[in-house]
């Protein structure tokens, strides 16, 4: 009994802090996405009516595109990522010199440094349509004004921040994974390639789960990529809760955008346990 | 940082020494009262006034820069308030129609800040209660312009914009960037006004689908980055930045054309309001010194804007944003900027709905 009491007082901080400043936060903008907005207003007034016009707006085909938009570049980022992660991990993690593995971690952590700014900065000036790749671009008659074109530039953006936290996590559940398994499995007959799909991917699902959910949500949740990179043509979410914010000062509309990608991710990241849950079943 | 440890108390000794000594001075009263906080326009504006600010003795300044739009400071102000954390704020005329109505503004009087006096009347905007809210410091405007060493012919009219030689050169901000002056000049062009936006909501359309926006701004930056890169070659911005960039590039402004051609001049102003609550007398104080005539000249010389204190004098650089009578009929517009403030959210929303699902 006093074992379960200490428990709940050594909880007690964290669960206020965390109540403080994540709960309150967010029944604030719960709140306000349920307010009537004013033109010409900062946010809505007090004593604004309630009304579900902020939510109902969300549902004309242009916001469904904005978030099926948002989600689609953040997935291709997120495949994508686990793709090249995944060999580069499996690198590292098999290295057997510990300086090197020392050496390819603290460079891949490195980069996480690196300012998002300058990740953006740096793409489009190498693939912007005036950018030094442009003469290339021209010549091999790819448009850089195109959207396909736009969204490309936009999904190597994303790739900047997933590619790193997708290694470090694989990395991770790699090295747990125990070698003699594999050895196992090609001593009994089974080829590089099939001991690779049959023993190696099957106990890192958990792992790949992990990073591909985590690279979602830095995709899906992306400001400054899609701001910069997408010239203002291509649009996420992130950027329409900013300029309801910031640039119109329509809180409940902006509150609502929040509640709904918030709702969203939330499945997301539910429906991917599950997933991952059940492969690791089967 | 440290090399010695030695170094470091010595840093941490003075560090302390300066922290009891500034409060101190908090318990005598005397400095905290002559320290305002200052939200300026970023680039050369920053630089100018901070210059300008070092000429004087009686008021220090904590200066802040702007992240974004004149409305993108507001929100952040009504969350902290009544303790924003700022004394001095710049902004244009929409912004202070926003102040005005939630009220956050000390009254302005000539007994406060009288250089005023020498200040047109026309520009002051008063809130609900009839104070003055504004202290004006510069006039400019909001014109086309483009780039003639890489524009692919000489722009003339705004139905060139639709010309397929224009193919993603064209930068076109965001409505809730310069107030949808852009649009609105499409709409006067069509036959419209502020209030009559259909027209321009059509060209606007016809614009999306050519394929000649090759960026939207969503704030001025983005504007002066693909210009200068050569990303794009048109686009609309407030004065100062144009004339700035044509002492290096090729650019012309297109301020004086004539109404057939659609590219209209819109005249605003920019300047302070003292937000209530602060260290307003210090803030007023700052306010006046840097409207008097030679202050006001200087500052508007290096920022390439019109000097509101009628007995300051104009640069040479800024003609193409200095209008006699005539030219004020036949090349500006001055928008209801009190309508145009109330309906950016709309503006924009139509803009996500209907343009950006064309770009």
């Amino acid at each position: 009994m006093s074992a379960a009491r200490s428990k709940v007082l050594l909880l007690l901080p964290a669960v206020a802090v965390f109540a403080l400043l994540l709960v309150a936060p967010i029944l604030m903008v719960l709140d306000e996405s349920f307010r009537a907005f004013e033109p010409g207003r900062i946010g809505s007034v007090q004593g604004a009516s309630l009304t579900l016009a902020n939510y109902a707006e969300l549902l004309l085909p242009a916001y469904v595109q904005y978030f099926a938009q948002t989600y689609f570049l953040a997935f291709c980022a997120s495949v994508v990522a686990v793709f090249i992660a995944f060999p580069i991990s499996y690198c590292i993690a098999r290295t057997e010199s510990p300086s090197t593995r020392k050496a390819s971690l603290s460079a891949i952590v490195g980069l996480m440094f690196l300012s998002a700014l300058v990740r953006v900065y740096a793409l489009e000036l190498t693939f912007g349509s005036a950018g030094v790749l442009s003469p290339v671009m021209s010549f091999m008659n790819i448009n850089p004004n195109g959207r396909q074109y736009i969204n490309f530039v936009i999904v190597a953006g994303l790739l900047h921040y997933a590619i790193p936290m997708s290694i470090l996590i694989l990395f991770g559940a790699i090295q747990n994974l125990d070698p003699r398994l594999i050895e196992a499995a090609q001593s009994l007959g089974a080829s590089a390639l099939s001991s690779h799909i049959t023993v190696t991917l099957p106990l890192c699902t958990r792992g790949i789960f992990s990073a591909f959910v985590v690279s979602m949500t830095l995709g899906v949740s992306a400001f400054i990529i899609p701001w910069i990179l997408g010239r203002g043509r291509v649009l996420f979410i992130s950027n329409l809760i900013y300029t309801r914010f910031s640039e119109v000062a329509d809180y409940p509309s902006g509150a609502a955008i929040s509640i709904v990608m918030m709702v969203l991710s939330l499945l997301m990241i539910f429906s991917m346990s599950r997933l991952a849950t059940s492969f690791e079943r089967t | 940082m440290f090399s010695t440890r030695r170094q470091f108390l010595k840093s941490a000794t003075s560090a302390a020494a300066l922290g009891a000594s500034g409060s101190l001075a908090t318990t005598v009263g005397a400095r905290a009262e002559d320290t305002i906080t200052a939200v300026d326009w970023g680039g050369n504006y920053a630089n100018e006034i901070k210059k300008l600010a070092a000429k004087q003795s009686d008021i220090k300044v904590n200066w802040q820069l702007h992240a974004g739009g004149a409305m993108a400071i507001l929100p952040k102000i009504k969350a902290k308030w009544p303790n924003p954390g700022i004394d001095l704020l710049t902004g244009w005329d929409p912004s202070w129609q926003m102040i005005a109505r939630e009220g956050w503004a000390e009254p302005v009087t000539t007994e406060r800040v009288p250089n005023l006096a020498d200040i047109p009347h026309k520009l002051l905007v008063k809130d609900g209660s009839g104070n003055v809210i504004n202290i004006p410091r510069t006039i400019s405007a909001m014109v086309w312009f483009y780039r003639e060493d890489i524009a692919p012919f000489p722009i003339t009219t705004l139905d060139d914009l639709l010309d397929p030689r224009l193919k993603g050169k064209i930068c076109f901000p965001v409505p809730s960037l310069g107030s949808n002056l852009q649009m609105l000049s499409l709409a006067l062009h069509k036959g419209g006004d502020e209030r009559t936006m259909e027209p321009a909501w059509e060209f606007m359309k016809k614009l999306a689908r050519s394929g000649n926006i090759g960026r939207i701004a969503n704030a001025d930056t983005d504007i002066t980055t693909s210009i200068t890169s050569g990303e794009t070659c048109l686009s609309i911005q407030g004065a100062s930045a144009p004339i700035e960039r044509a002492r290096n590039f090729k650019i012309r402004i297109l301020s004086k054309m004539d109404k057939e051609s659609g590219f209209r001049t819109f005249i605003y102003h920019e300047g302070w309001c003292v937000l209530k609550g602060g260290h307003t007398d210090a803030a007023f104080k700052f306010a006046n010194f840097a409207i008097a005539p030679e202050t006001n000249a200087e500052f508007n010389r290096a920022i390439s804007g019109v000097p509101v204190n009628i007995k300051s004098k104009v640069s040479d650089e800024i003609k193409p944003i200095t209008f006699n009578n005539e030219e004020m009929e036949r090349f500006a517009y001055i928008p209801d900027w009190a309508f145009l403030s109330t309906q950016t959210d709309a503006w924009m929303k139509r803009w996500e709905q209907e343009i950006a699902p064309l770009l």
